[in-house]
């Protein structure tokens, strides 16, 4: 098991406001896992994938991401475990803008301290695999959006990381790139048994999940 | 090149329109900064060298116990007998000139007029070397060839006097014994120190004279000017076997001691350049805080993004005050580049007329000295600046909840 989700809630509050994001929720992801999580705006997707990728903590419950209770880790040992078991894939890219295609991929490895002659074929391969080897050398604003995610894909594989959250990755796509990206995502799974984890609320994006999992009003919702 | 340095220093030139009115502030302040220090550089030394080479010299040699009781029994402690004290100064390298000196309070007198003045014997052989900074308004100064008879005084007593050059006046006087003696010279020259004060009261006659209006052999004081005024330091040590001799007991005075209206010069010229400095680096220090708040407000997200990718929260706070430290640098350098091409302009061009201070009886021309230490200190001090302004948005940067930069649009 990659992820175990036990009783997580989690609630918001602004000012006087409490806002209940998730109640009660409980999930277990196992490892090779092409998981779609769906549900339309505000269902709370994002706060779900945002607890797994120990980028937020649950107010009550508890999150376990590769055995490890995540509440008793400290910042920087966070930091290591996002660094070093989690990709992520962002809506908007997300990509470094000052770094080019190479060094945006190249980075997660530089943080996890591999040499620079280790890193230089990986970051070649990675570039391969998504296509994208001619353009090693541009920047980000010198992309399409495709290639851009294409880019952050790569970025989010090179660190062979157990698990892959993908926040709706396909929005700001138009229909035939983000068929592309998922068909990539896909293929990345097969090939290297990366757990993806990815949230959507396009019901056509659901067909290439092996499992889906539906949430409405911040509960998973039983099939 | 360190990933976190890479990231910052392309960040730096992420902006150009920002970070180029950055620039232009950083260098603004330090040509500011330089051209200020400079000029007080310039002051310190012009003052410093024309004290030193008009009045005082680097340091004069007395009768020991002369400090202490010799202005009220001036007679009891002249130097007698100098030749072996002569011949070890002058054993001393970095002594240029070593002269002896005989001065007294007198009475200048034309026949119907009589002023109180200040005599002062010195050696018309090595004189010039402590005149260099007088100007002669009139006639000549005293030298070699200068008649026995000839003295030099200051313009403003020439003016009380109403006298001109080729006149003749009387120096009334007492003797060692306490008798009142009275010798004539001839006016040869009439000279400008600067010191309105000294201008009013100095007659400058070869020491010889004087010995002869005071009925005495001796001198007052040997003063010696060095090669330089940083070989004071070693000269002291060389003069410490002398001091100990007890066959002719001496002590010394610096020109600092002297020329306490220096220290007083110096201190308010730091003072004011403190309070320039404070003012210039508070302007830099809100104007830089300004520039790295707005960049770190643009680039919310990505910090979420670096975050997430398992940057720590040190690493963000060092990038940022990296970028801090590295505006600082670039602009620091620009910063120097420029004010020494400013400095160079000033003095080409004629330097900075400036007109006479309080006390003195002429102004001067100041030009822009641009020395090592200034311009590293003012480097230096632009780079912490700039790194301390850096330091509180680093750290709003780096305390930002991952979430929150991620959704943050």
């Amino acid at each position: 098991m990659i992820v175990t989700l036990n009783c997580v809630s989690k609630i918001y509050q602004m000012g006087t406001l409490m806002t209940k994001a998730l109640t009660n929720v409980s999930l277990s992801i196992q490892k090779g896992e092409f998981l779609c999580i769906c549900g339309p705006s505000g269902s709370g997707k994002s706060t779900l994938l945002n607890l797994i990728g120990c980028l937020d903590c649950p107010t009550t419950g508890s999150v376990y991401v590769e055995s490890k209770d995540v509440s008793t880790l400290s910042d920087n040992q966070l930091s290591q475990l996002r660094n070093q078991s989690i990709g992520f894939v962002f809506q908007s890219f997300n990509l470094v803008p000052v770094l080019t295609a190479f060094e945006n991929i190249e980075y997660p490895l530089i943080l996890q301290g591999v040499a620079k002659k280790d890193r230089y074929p990986r970051v070649i391969a990675g570039l391969q695999n998504v296509g994208l080897e001619k353009f090693a050398a541009h920047r980000p604003d010198e992309l399409s959006g495709g290639q851009r995610q294409r880019v952050a894909i790569a970025r989010a594989l090179i660190g062979n990381p157990a698990m892959i959250l993908a926040d709706e990755p396909t929005a700001n796509l138009d229909s035939q790139t983000g068929k592309e990206i998922l068909e990539m995502m896909v293929l990345m799974n097969k090939r290297y048994q990366t757990t993806f984890v990815f949230s959507t609320h396009d019901p056509l994006v659901k067909q290439y999940a092996s499992r889906v999992v539906h949430i409405k009003d911040g509960e998973i919702e039983q099939p | 090149m360190s990933v976190l340095l890479q990231l910052a220093l392309r960040n730096v030139f992420r902006n150009k329109r920002r970070t180029g009115i950055t620039f232009f502030s950083i260098v603004s302040g330090m040509v500011g900064m330089i051209v200020f220090g400079g000029f007080v550089s310039y002051t310190f030394w012009g003052l410093r060298e024309s004290t030193i080479h008009t009045q005082v010299g680097h340091i004069q040699i007395y009768k020991k116990g002369y400090s202490e009781q010799g202005v009220a029994q001036p007679s009891l402690f002249l130097l007698e007998h100098t030749d072996t004290l002569f011949r070890s100064l002058r054993a001393i390298k970095s002594i240029q000139v070593a002269t002896s000196r005989l001065s007294a309070a007198a009475l200048l007198s034309t026949g119907e007029k009589t002023v109180s003045c200040k005599i002062i014997g010195v050696d018309p052989k090595e004189d010039a070397s402590f005149s260099s900074f007088e100007t002669v308004v009139y006639g000549s100064q005293l030298g070699p060839n200068s008649p026995e008879d000839g003295g030099v005084i200051g313009i403003e007593l020439m003016h009380a006097l109403g006298k001109k050059v080729g006149d003749y006046l009387t120096v009334l006087s007492t003797t060692k014994e306490g008798m009142l003696n009275a010798i004539e010279f001839k006016i040869i020259g009439v000279s400008q120190t600067g010191s309105q004060e000294y201008d009013s009261v100095f007659v400058k006659l070869p020491l010889k004279k004087v010995q002869s209006l005071l009925g005495t052999q001796g001198v007052e004081k040997i003063v010696l000017l060095l090669n330089k005024t940083s070989d004071m330091e070693h000269v002291l040590v060389q003069l410490t076997p002398l001091l100990e001799q007890k066959e002719n007991p001496i002590e010394y005075k610096t020109w600092q001691e002297l020329s306490p209206f220096y220290g007083k010069v110096v201190n308010i010229y730091k003072g004011i350049f403190k309070l320039v400095t404070t003012i210039i680096g508070t302007i830099i220090l809100l104007g830089v805080t300004n520039t790295m708040s707005m960049s770190i407000f643009e680039r919310v997200r990505e910090i979420g993004t670096l975050r997430a990718m398992g940057t720590s929260r040190q690493a963000i706070l060092s990038l940022f005050i990296l970028e801090g430290f590295l505006l600082g640098s670039i602009g620091g350098i620009l910063g120097v580049l420029v004010s020494v091409i400013v400095a160079k302009l000033i003095n080409i061009s004629g330097g900075i007329a400036v007109s006479a201070p309080p006390g003195m009886s002429k102004g001067y021309t100041a030009f822009i000295w641009t020395p090592f230490s200034l311009l590293s200190f003012s480097f230096l001090f632009i780079v912490l600046v700039t790194t301390l302004s850096s330091l509180y948005p680093a750290y709003r940067a780096s305390r930002l909840r991952i979430v929150e930069a991620l959704a943050y649009h």
